[in-house]
């Protein structure tokens, strides 16, 4: 039944498979060959240092000398496995010297037969495979025996080389003829050899567990160079074979206590007390067993914590597709060639989320990510993409982000309101048994390189905000405290749902002033998007279809065009591109800032900030994402032109409020203004409503406010740019006129201003228009700004060749005031 | 001899007649062809005469017979690998034979006998192994329908507080209640002590889990609760079974003695972690007996008054005689509910919809068909949703109260944990089967400080409330597991967790004396009345629901209009509870299909509900 034991017995008998394996890859270590130079020459010669004793040999390397032999390992790997490490040996001797009781091991990596943990059944065992798990547990380091020396406690004869085989054993008599001891040998320690020995128990990734169900766990044994190389929460690919061990709960049954009595000393040997009594008290015993894992390489798949380990970069997209099987890779395929990919995969993604079209496209181009970039200087630029979702109640925010959660392997769903210091970030906490400081991992780091989706956002402890705005863009979190400073990676994109402040979005702030967060914070989101309970008939109709058909029938009736499995893959596989940008798309995208910039610039220049590097950062990364959703090495300009579509849907100009210039004590009227250049239609979901359209950003006036009741409405940075035209030209008139000179009359100022627009004005009654405008403007620089001063007592002295000693009411003389300073 | 009752009290005979027959065959259909056998032998009628696990006491069953539990999954143990067919050599005659290693924990081997484990006749297989424990909250005339002698009945006086000493009173009602409805028992006793039991149960358990190892925890979810944990084994593999499935399992009891050995040898291990994760695995027998799974049937309900397949002849017939009357026992149920509501029937209508109500359908992450309902301005006596909840823990088949106290949440375990020591799944509260009402009372939440526990728990239950989903602590990463819980949350002001209704309580009467208020019920709710109500609940849970095409558009068009009227009257989320609410009552008046009355009802109702919430102070109200 064990196959330990076979193999021990087949020993005897020569194993000739064995035997031939051993040959051939020892000229496989001889002859095997990469640019004229004996591949694993150095490798060999390196296990000379005492505390080397593994090689590491690719599989590759071995499937492409000899397939037969390869072949073999893969099926017979348990049998062969001493043989192989004994063919280790031989090489190494013939290269240098090597003490005479020294073991070698090897180690085999890139095999390609990858298992779940959940399909690992009897049939496997004994032949090569690798799976993979997250360690759960890990045991501490035992010395094992692997060869024995025993004394006989009768006649004092050494029996030597007793092979160990999991369990100890000992020799079934002594060799000395005339003794017939059976029982009664003492280990010789000192003249034993020993190997290190490590349990561990993985469990069942997330990724491949089916939904609802406990993850599986199984031990798996490590032994040589590869002990201690697994930690604790380490996601790790492992290399070996399955193995039955006998399960101790089934041992201890009755009949077991019997024959202890060759008990050596305490964890000599890891499966110590399963080898005693199992081999010795046969009967009930070894009725149940379980499966172990015999792993001879652990490769670290992630590591938990700040771990410098670039795995899933260097991963290229052929290894992806190596990993596939045929209809898998067709499913991939099949997707790359779809013309209506970007649609198909928005509503694939979101089957029940109505509407919202541009939200949906932009976490799309969140899970591709831009593309990570090191600077010469060395500093880390990131590729991830950052949205944020600000909506009224009630509509779909939590939604999206919970969908993010199910759908992406690597995502952590938590909220702002719900998690303490530290739910976000990482924590330092004293570990309950040792009294070590550890650290604690947050959701950040849970969700590195995945999607850390924060609900109420706003809410979020300003402690935590902190942290996050590193993690944001450093994408890093820094401890310092009770004696530890570490800085952890946290390269994660991060989704971030936020409700507005009061409940409901008010159209008229701005959206600085409906969200609870600091424009540091905002202008680290690459996207900003805004759900507003939209109102219309076709929408309302199609929303209300979709919900009644979900609700009328028990069966799901979900239509997706690609299942999520598919949609995970293609992304894994898509995700492994580095688009390049070419010169053209560069071209285009500069003239495309330029633009960005201009037009912002363009009006009073004094809330550029939104428009900054940054936005050209974002820009370029959803390039790169877009390009790579359609498998592209290359950012061409139609990639860059969605971007920037995007972008501009999203773009908030956290800007000053609009002007309304009606009312008689001007009120500043806030407004939350999208990027406008666009036509009407293309207006981002903001302005979905219908409310009356924001001011056009571009003009210098406002356009529609013929009906002399409606406020005039002026958008900040008009009224700071016409208020900024007329105190210069002020400014300039009184350094002209010199100290005489107190200051223009209000209707010079009108006209002036008047003639400096007089291109644009195509009508009389948009003259009388914009006189009326400027008359406001005037007034609420007056009145409300303190720019202006106006002197209307008549105390002054007259000045000759003006209109008169009297002031008139109405056409005051205007000054600057002598403190204010032209921003900008 | 073989004889027809056979299979019940020596199924090993017929598991060794099968097994002889099969030896050609491959393990696998061997398996088969024993599920196939009993699961022929198990009908309806027969089930009822299988002793159970669940109601008859541990030492009136014997080991080794077929018996029947009604269980929920709370852990699956990883796969366990034994010697299917292995053969048996007589150290004294030489003879060998063939021996059958399913469905037994210890082989069947004599004192002169050893194992041949070369043999090349062994077949190694692999068994599945679930710790299962009953149904949590499960009411206690559920339990107590089977007759059996199990109930003792000096439990009833246990476990009073001494200040509850002033609650003579209620201790009346239980008496009377008892004496009314012949459904004796503890059930008052334990709605009213429920709290207090968990908090000693808490605190007993903690130091006591170091003293004593010997003794490992039993691992139910609520910390109250009887009853006796098994570890089921499971020889087919097709079969599956999640946590928090509810199953009924018809087995072979096992409760060897020799399995206890394993305590006794504490000096054998010398792996101390390897020794706790032992324990947890393999306790005694005698706490914690094996059942060799023949027959597992997944429960649709939990009713033992209604037959447990939903397809079955007799239930169609039980079905259609509940709906002969479904009107008047419909108005019956309100009557009662709208008294124990203090009169307020919108509430009533609510709280009925919300005992039918539970998860139909998920799309994506949604849960469809839930309803939470929060009963707000909830007067603050502070027993009143204990007796609220022992009305209800008459009608339904499981029930949980829970008082969200500071002291609660920052205490109890609502989301079970991995101890990867033991590499068992930790139980915690929220772990609760398919249409478990859960009763949360706000009333009693004072002012204070939460701890990291405690916000979790908070999240948790909001998880619940909101996804129906929970997330299991696996310490590196959550697992997901999916619930489908009726939450009840009655709070003074709005809930602080999340609700799918707000409703505030509008209350007529003011009677103070809540024992005696309650007691006007007990006249209605005699055991025939309860049956039916009982039934009622369960079957209207059942009913499968669609929507004919013409209601569909109606309500889609109806939907639209009122949008344009006013955009703020409905939103997305009020058209999708208002949906819910119309299948719910559809369902409660034991119909599959809703027509355009009940469209209307339902848009009356949620109207009325929204001028009440919008009648309190503005400081209550965020949102409904």
């Amino acid at each position: 039944m064990d196959i330990a034991e076979q193999t021990a017995r087949t020993n005897l008998v020569k194993d000739q498979v064995g035997e031939r394996c051993q040959k051939l890859f020892q000229d496989f270590l001889d002859e095997f060959q990469t640019e004229g130079e004996s591949k694993y020459l150095a490798a060999v010669q390196d296990l000379i240092r005492p505390e080397r004793n593994t090689l590491t040999v690719s599989f590759e390397d071995i499937e492409s000398y000899n397939q037969q032999l390869a072949t073999t390992i893969l099926e017979e790997y348990y049998r062969v496995y001493p043989f192989l490490c004994r063919a280790v040996r031989n090489y190494a001797k013939d290269y240098g010297q090597i003490p005479t009781g020294k073991e070698f091991y090897l180690s085999l990596t890139d095999v390609p037969t990858r298992l779940k943990v959940r399909e690992m059944t009897t049939i496997k065992i004994g032949s090569l495979l690798r799976i993979t798990g997250q360690v759960v547990r890990t045991h501490p380091v035992h010395p094992e025996l692997v060869s024995g020396t025993f004394m006989c406690l009768d006649c004092r004869t050494i029996i030597k080389d007793v092979e160990q085989q999991f369990k100890y054993t000992q020799p079934t008599i002594c060799r000395n003829p005339v003794c017939a001891n059976r029982s009664r040998f003492m280990l010789d320690v000192n003249k034993s050899r020993f190997v290190d020995f490590q349990k561990v128990r993985i469990q069942e990734t997330q990724s491949e567990l089916p939904r609802g169900s406990i993850p599986r766990s199984v031990e798996v044994i490590l032994r040589a160079e590869a002990v201690e190389t697994a930690q604790a929460g380490d996601r790790c690919d492992f290399t070996g074979t399955l193995i039955v061990v006998p399960d101790v709960g089934a041992m201890t049954m009755p009949g077991a206590q019997a024959e202890t009595s060759a008990k050596v000393g305490r964890g000599a040997e890891g499966f110590q007390n399963e080898g005693v009594r199992g081999l010795k008290t046969l009967g009930v015993r070894d009725l149940t067993y379980k499966l172990a894992f015999l792993a001879c390489t652990v490769t670290p798949t992630n590591s938990k914590l700040g771990g410098q380990t670039f795995r899933e970069e260097e991963l290229t997209a052929e290894a992806i597709k190596k990993q596939m099987t045929d209809e898998e890779w067709q499913a991939v395929y099949d997707m790359s060639q779809d013309k209506n990919l970007y649609q198909n995969f928005c509503s694939s993604l979101f089957p029940t989320i109505h509407g919202n079209d541009e939200i949906k496209r932009g976490i799309l181009l969140m899970l591709f990510g831009g593309v990570p970039k090191v600077t010469t200087e060395g500093t880390h630029l990131r590729g991830d993409i950052n949205i944020c979702v600000v909506g009224d109640p009630s509509t779909a925010k939590s939604q999206f982000l919970k969908q993010v959660e199910e759908f992406s392997p690597r995502a952590v769903y938590t909220s702002g309101k719900a998690s303490s210091a530290a739910g976000l970030t990482a924590a330092v906490v004293r570990d309950e048994e040792s009294h070590e400081f550890v650290i604690e991992a947050g959701a950040l780091m849970l969700a590195d390189n995945g999607v850390c989706c924060i609900d109420e956002f706003d809410k979020m402890d300003p402690h935590d905000q902190v942290a996050i705005h590193e993690a944001m863009e450093q994408q890093t979190i820094s401890i310092t405290k009770a004696g530890v400073r570490a800085t952890l990676n946290a390269r994660t994109s991060i989704l971030a749902a936020a409700n507005p402040l009061g409940g409901r979005y008010d159209r008229t702030k701005s959206l600085k002033h409906n969200i609870n967060m600091t424009a540091p914070i905002m202008s680290r989101f690459d996207l900003f998007f805004i759900l507003v309970d939209e109102c219309n008939e076709v929408t309302d109709y199609a929303i209300a279809r979709r919900i009644v058909d979900l609700h009328s029938r028990s069966e799901e009736s979900v239509e997706r065009k690609y299942s999520v499995e598919d949609m995970c893959r293609y992304i894994m596989f898509a995700r492994q591109f580095k688009p390049k940008i070419s010169a053209e798309s560069r071209d285009y995208m500069v003239e495309e800032y330029k633009r960005l910039r201009q037009r912002d610039g363009s009006g009073a220049g004094s809330s550029s900030w939104r428009i900054t590097v940054r936005q050209l950062e974002s820009m370029i990364r959803l390039s790169e994402a877009m390009a790579r959703m359609h498998c592209q090495d290359e950012v061409h300009p139609r990639h860059v032109k969605e971007a920037f579509r995007l972008l501009n849907k999203s773009i908030i100009r956290v800007e000053q409020p609009d002007i309304h210039l009606e009312d008689d004590v001007p009120v500043a009227q806030e407004e939350m203004e999208v990027d406008e250049n666009t036509a009407p239609a293309e207006r981002a979901a903001v302005d979905a409503s219908g409310d009356a359209p924001a001011s056009q950003g571009g003009d210098k006036t406002t356009p529609d406010t013929p009906a002399p009741k409606a406020p005039i409405r002026l958008s900040y940075e008009d009224y700071k740019h016409m208020a900024n035209l007329m105190v210069l030209h002020m400014r300039r008139q009184e350094e002209e006129a010199g100290e005489d000179e107190t200051g223009l009359r209000k209707s010079d100022v009108i006209g002036w201003y008047l003639t400096e627009i007089q291109d644009e004005i195509q009508s009389e009654e948009e003259l009388n228009e914009k006189r009326s405008v400027v008359e406001k403007v005037i007034d609420r620089l007056v009145h409300h700004d303190h720019v202006l001063i106006q002197l209307t007592q008549t105390g002054l002295k007259p000045r000759g060749g003006q209109e008169g000693d009297l002031i008139r009411e109405d056409d005051p003389i205007l000054v600057v005031h002598p403190n204010y300073m032209i921003d900008k | 001899m073989p004889g027809i009752e056979d299979w019940k009290t020596r199924p090993y005979m017929t598991i060794r007649q099968i097994f002889e027959e099969h030896k050609g065959d491959s393990h696998e259909t061997f398996i088969k062809s024993v599920e196939n056998y009993f699961s022929q032998r198990c009908t309806e009628e027969t089930l009822k005469t299988l002793p159970s696990v669940n109601s008859t006491p541990l030492d009136q069953l014997q080991s080794g017979c077929v018996v029947k539990y009604r269980c929920m999954v709370q852990d699956v143990f990883d796969p366990q690998y034994f010697v299917g067919r292995y053969s048996v050599t007589n150290k004294d005659s030489g003879h060998t034979r063939i021996e059958c290693g399913s469905f037994r924990d210890v082989p069947l081997i004599g004192p002169n006998e050893t194992a041949d484990f070369d043999s090349l006749q062994n077949v190694t297989v692999e068994r599945h192994g679930f710790y299962c424990v009953p149904i949590p909250g499960e009411a206690s005339w559920c339990r107590r329908i089977v007759p059996s002698t199990s109930n003792s009945a000096g439990r009833e006086k246990r476990g009073r507080d001494p200040e509850e000493e002033d609650m003579e009173s209620e201790q009346k009602v239980t008496k009377e209640e008892i004496t009314a409805t012949s459904a004796a028992g503890d059930s008052q006793d334990k709605s009213t002590n429920f709290v207090d039991e968990q908090m000693t149960g808490v605190e007993s358990s903690g130091p006591s889990n170091k003293t004593t190892p010997k003794l490992p925890s039993l691992n139910m979810p609520l910390p109250d609760e009887k009853g006796v944990p098994c570890i089921v084994r499971v020889y087919s593999g097709d079969i599956e079974l999640k946590t928090t499935s509810v199953v009924e399992i018809v087995g072979i009891l096992c409760m060897d003695p020799r399995l206890a050995s394993v305590f006794d040898n504490e000096d054998e291990s010398n792996d101390i972690t390897e020794k706790e994760e032992l324990q947890a695995h393999e306790p005694p027998a005698s706490l914690v007996p094996r059942l060799h799974a023949l027959v597992i049937r997944h429960m649709e309900h939990n009713n033992p008054s209604l037959s447990p397949q939903v397809d079955s002849e007799s239930y169609k017939k039980a079905f259609s005689d509940l709906m002969a009357d479904v009107s008047s026992l419909r108005l019956e149920l309100l009557s009662i509910l709208e008294h124990a509501l203090l009169g307020d029937r919108l509430a009533a209508e609510y709280l009925l919809c919300q005992l039918i109500s539970g998860v139909y359908a998920r799309v994506d992450v949604l849960p469809l068909g839930k309803l939470c309902v929060n009963f707000s301005k909830c007067p603050v006596w502070p027993r009143y949703c204990k007796f609220l909840h022992h009305l209800l823990s008459q009608l339904t088949t499981q029930s949980v109260y829970l008082d969200i106290t500071l002291e609660n949440m920052n205490s109890f375990t609502l989301v079970p944990k991995k101890d990867y020591n033991q590499n068992r799944v930790t139980a915690g509260m929220l772990q609760l089967g398919s249409g478990t009402v859960l009763v949360l009372n706000e009333t009693a939440l004072q002012q204070g400080q939460l701890n990291p526990q405690g916000v979790s728990n908070v999240k948790a239950l909001a998880d619940v409330i909101k996804w129906q989903r929970v997330d299991y602590d696996f310490q590196w990463h959550p697992i997901p597991v999916y619930t489908n819980v009726n939450v009840l949350v009655f709070s003074e002001g709005e809930s602080l967790l999340p609700k799918d209704v707000h409703l505030p309580l509008l209350t007529t009467c003011h009677d103070l004396d809540l024992a005696s208020h309650f007691s006007k019920l007990d006249s209605r709710l005699t055991q025939e009345n309860l049956d039916k109500l009982r039934s009622y609940i369960s079957a209207c849970r059942l009913i499968n629901y669609s929507v004919s095409d013409e209601t569909q558009k109606v309500i889609q068009d109806d939907f639209v209009e009122t949008r344009q009227n006013d955009p703020n009257k409905m939103s997305v989320e009020d058209f999708q509870t208002l949906l819910v609410v119309v299948r719910l009552i559809c369902l409660s008046h034991g119909q599959p299909s809703p027509n355009v009355a009940m469209w209307c009802t339902a848009k009356a109702m949620e109207e009325t509900r929204k001028a009440r919430v919008a009648e309190l102070p503005a400081s209550n109200r965020s949102s409904s």
